[in-house]
């Protein structure tokens, strides 16, 4: 079979259920007697061993086996959770999940000696248990294969007739054919249990009528049971030739066949107890159809309760419906809607200088729907940022062992979404917040002690709703970061001047963490403050739109504030015009526009600067900054200046001319001008031409 | 390119190319790295770019960077004209246009008439592949798309 086309598949699905493993045993970890999280995480194995088998990785499949021999034990509480164990499970769950990227990156399964984690794991299913050591693979047969052979009363009890049910049968046998009661056993190894009750209900359809399955189909192919089912049947052949077709079906290991009608009969006699316990045989008082042969008028007993839904049935999970589609076409949709809202706005500019009342009324109602379908868009590409938290609990725990601290890690927000692509990059910067917190903030247990703090310390990665942005915070109760000590070793490394240290407060000298050059290896040793890769961090942040800011007290936590807009994509901007050129400034980051004259702009220190409500604000020329070519000369008298903020901090950019606020559709500027400082992308007007995008925060 | 062009000159095949004028000299790119020939439109300067970036365009939706070949090349600026160019090319996965003065043509040079390119004495010889010869007076640069693209070489 080529399994090629399934890799993509196959590896996506394997990522996430050995995510689920990892929460699974986290969750386990915390707390050894909630044995129904090894319920979940047993079916995660499970099917990460059918999927792998079916792929044709062997050693991956045996791995999870021996691993599921272990949850097997641990689910029927055979063996008690203990460190050792957890240990070994983690373990191997990451060998698991280098191999199965190894064979996603077309290299070999073994990469990584599986030899003794199968030991391991084997003696840990093999010896803990008490007297009941079974050889492991057989360990989830024996409860389901024992009733099969019981008498055929015992195994009657099995299957519930219903009424309709008994009506086919019945009507059946009177027209000459018969209904078969048949239990299909799977053999152990069989890995594709849903495939093979597939093919068997599918040999049966075409000998005959499936008229009922215990259980009922849909859990058959979702694999809900373990490996045998009832099938009542009815055809006009042989008992023999149904028993053959099975047979012939690989991984059958049984067919028992029996006659239902006999078994229907069988039935009536002992049935008339209604005081049957309805727990014990719930099919036993469902009704009574006479026996087939002297189809007598049913006696129906009023007081047997109509048995309906089996239990099983209740505890069915629905899962939502989804439909997993390719990224690439998620960007072509969002492509397009781009270009439609391109030529919505263009219209409405024909429509506003023709004057077409008709045309604009039109383009109102298109509006509308536009708006609704961009929304719709934006939000299919949203992806809840749990997607992405939940692979640090695992990474906190290693790293808190490692350095031996004590922690206790609160998630909180994991449903707020953010766009795909955002969440895709995200990941990294968090992790180094996340790391940098427990390396430098957080003290070791002792040290907190000394300090009267509580021992086990705390971290709190945190997200939600900001206006149109979303607000990620890693917070800490750590030691702080002491800007004195940042001043220090900034004027040390001479990234700034003595003077200049001096000059910064406290907040902005704790800032200088972000900057290129403060994060070499020896901050990280020497100094008891932060800098691991922070300007790397930024530098993510700010390429996606975003903005970080850190917020310390001493002894008492820092607060790392990650800032992103929702989209990427399709954004509210300020259009400028500095000379003959346009240009864009996102209005998430735009305070206000005012207008003021020459006389306005003061010097401070031979810098401009402007007085706005009684705060001092630093003027930009946009035009000066961006080396934009003069066609007119002369200043007017009127200066327009765009009020911007990034956190805390404001500026003024001097523009000539506001030409208004518009929706633009971000395109990226490519490989070739990749990388250019104070221009984020480009955008297309509504007349054709090209502006582009003013990066904020690089101009301040 | 400079690949394909060596198997050219070996195998003593044909190469396509289309061929353009800067100033006086007349140039071509190997026929399968050009996408589209458009006429001039808007450029948007990009502020910050390296000076042979003239800008962008639109380009049906899509904004795409062109090139000033001569500034890049180091020949000396003319005026446009009705005959100036937009040459978008495709190099990998990276489309960028290339402003000419005046497209001339398709023209399929056999290997045997193409000089490799050290025969050009030219501080500009890491753009250009080869020189071909049509007709009996007609030279025809081939330049090096690559090269001329930058991206191996810092972005001044």
């Amino acid at each position: 079979m080529d399994t090629n086309q399934y890799m993509e598949m196959f590896l996506e699905e394997s990522r996430e259920h050995l995510q689920s493993l990892n929460d699974g045993l986290l969750a386990l970890e915390n707390d050894p007697e909630e044995i129904s999280v090894v319920n979940d995480i047993f079916r995660n194995a499970h099917t990460i061993k059918g999927m792998s088998a079916t792929m044709g990785f062997t050693k991956i499949a045996e791995l999870t086996h021996d691993m599921e021999n272990v949850f097997d034990l641990l689910r029927t509480e055979k063996m008690k959770v203990n460190e050792d164990i957890m240990d070994t499970l983690f373990k191997t769950i990451d060998s698991l999940e280098q191999m199965i990227e190894s064979v996603g990156a077309g290299g070999p399964e073994d990469v990584v000696d599986i030899t003794g984690f199968e030991s391991k794991l084997s003696a840990l299913a093999s010896g803990k248990p008490v007297s009941e050591a079974e050889p492991a693979p057989a360990a989830a047969a024996p409860a389901v294969a024992a009733p099969a052979v019981a008498a055929p009363a015992a195994a009657a009890s099995s299957i519930e007739y219903s009424d309709t049910d008994k009506d086919v049968i019945t009507e059946a046998a009177n027209g000459g054919m018969h209904a078969y009661h048949i239990k299909v056993t799977l053999s152990d190894s069989c890995v594709l249990k849903s495939a093979r009750s597939y093919m068997v209900m599918n040999a049966l359809d075409q000998l005959g009528e499936v008229v009922k399955s215990v259980p009922p189909a849909e859990d058959l192919e979702q694999e809900k049971f373990e490996h045998s089912f009832d099938v009542v049947v009815v055809t006009d052949s042989e008992m023999k030739t149904v028993e053959d077709a099975l047979l012939s079906i690989s991984e059958v290991d049984s067919a028992e066949i029996k006659d239902a009608v006999e078994e229907l009969k069988a039935f009536e006699a002992p049935a008339p107890a209604p005081e049957a316990a309805p727990v014990a045989a719930p099919a036993a008082p469902a009704a009574n159809v006479p026996a087939p042969a002297a189809p007598a008028v049913p006696t129906a007993k009023p007081s047997a309760p109509p048995a309906k839904k089996p239990a099983a049935d209740a505890k069915k999970l629905k899962s939502g419906q989804s439909v997993r589609v390719d990224i690439e076409k998620l960007d072509t949709l969002m492509n397009l809607m781009g270009e439609l809202v391109i030529n919505k706005v263009r219209l409405e500019q024909i429509g506003t200088t023709h004057r077409l009342t008709e045309l604009t009324e039109t383009l109102e109602q298109m509006d509308r729907v536009t708006t609704d379908l961009q929304t719709v868009v934006m939000k299919v590409r949203m992806v809840p940022v749990g997607q992405v938290f939940n692979r640090f609990p695992r990474m906190v725990r290693d790293l808190a062992k490692e350095l031996g601290k004590e922690l206790n890690l609160t998630i909180e927000g994991e449903e707020t979404e953010l766009d795909r692509t955002v969440i895709d990059e995200i990941g990294d910067p968090i992790m180094h917040l996340l790391r940098n917190s427990l390396d430098h903030g957080l003290e070791s247990p002792d040290a907190r002690e000394a300090k009267g703090k509580p021992r086990i310390g705390e971290v709190g990665l945190i997200a939600r709703h900001e206006g149109n942005n979303v607000v990620i915070m890693v917070t800490d109760d750590g030691k702080g970061i002491d800007a004195d000590v940042i001043r220090r070793k900034a004027v040390e490394k001479g990234m700034i001047s003595e003077d200049e240290a001096n000059s910064l407060d406290d907040a902005d000298a704790v800032r200088l963490i972000f900057l290129p050059g403060f994060s070499t290896a020896e901050v990280i040793t020497d100094v008891s403050g932060r800098g691991v890769g922070m300007d790397v961090v930024r530098s993510k942040i700010e390429t996606l739109g975003g903005h970080v800011d850190v917020e310390t007290k001493i002894d008492e936590g820092s607060v790392f504030k990650i800032k992103l807009p929702l989209t990427l994509a399709i954004i509210q901007a300020l259009l400028v015009k500095v000379q003959e050129e346009m240009y864009a400034i996102p209005l998430g980051s735009i305070d206000s526009t005012i207008n003021i004259t020459q006389e306005d702009i003061k010097t401070v220190r031979n810098k401009e600067v402007i007085v706005l409500r009684g705060q001092i604000i630093p003027i930009i020329r946009l035009g000066d900054i961006l080396n934009v070519p003069r066609v007119h000369e002369g200043d007017s008298d009127d200066i327009f200046v765009v009020v911007v903020h990034i956190g805390e901090r404001k500026a003024g950019i001097v523009v000539d001319n506001l030409i208004g606020q518009q929706e633009i559709v971000i395109k990226t500027l490519g490989k070739l001008l990749a990388g250019l400082k104070v221009i984020s992308g480009a955008t297309v007007l509504g007349d054709g031409r090209v502006a582009m995008i003013l990066d904020v925060s690089a101009l301040m | 390119m400079a690949k394909e062009l060596m198997t050219v000159t070996e195998g003593a095949t044909q190469v396509q190319v289309v061929a353009f004028k800067l100033r006086r000299e007349e140039y071509g790119f190997n026929i399968l790295n050009v996408k589209e020939i458009k006429g001039l439109t808007d450029i948007t300067r990009v502020p910050f770019a390296s000076d042979f970036i003239k800008g962008v365009i639109n380009l049906r939706g899509s904004v795409l960077p062109v090139i000033d070949l001569k500034k890049r090349l180091g020949l000396q600026d003319m005026e446009y004209t009705d005959d100036t160019r937009i040459v978008v090319v495709r190099e990998d996965d990276l489309e960028v246009g290339m402003i000419v003065d005046a497209v001339t043509g398709v023209i399929t040079l056999n290997g045997e008439h193409i000089d490799a390119a050290k025969s050009v004495d030219n501080e500009n010889s890491r753009f250009i592949t080869g020189v071909g010869k049509v007709e009996e007076e007609r030279l025809i640069i081939l330049l090096n798309l690559e090269a001329i693209i930058g991206l191996q070489d810092e972005i001044k």
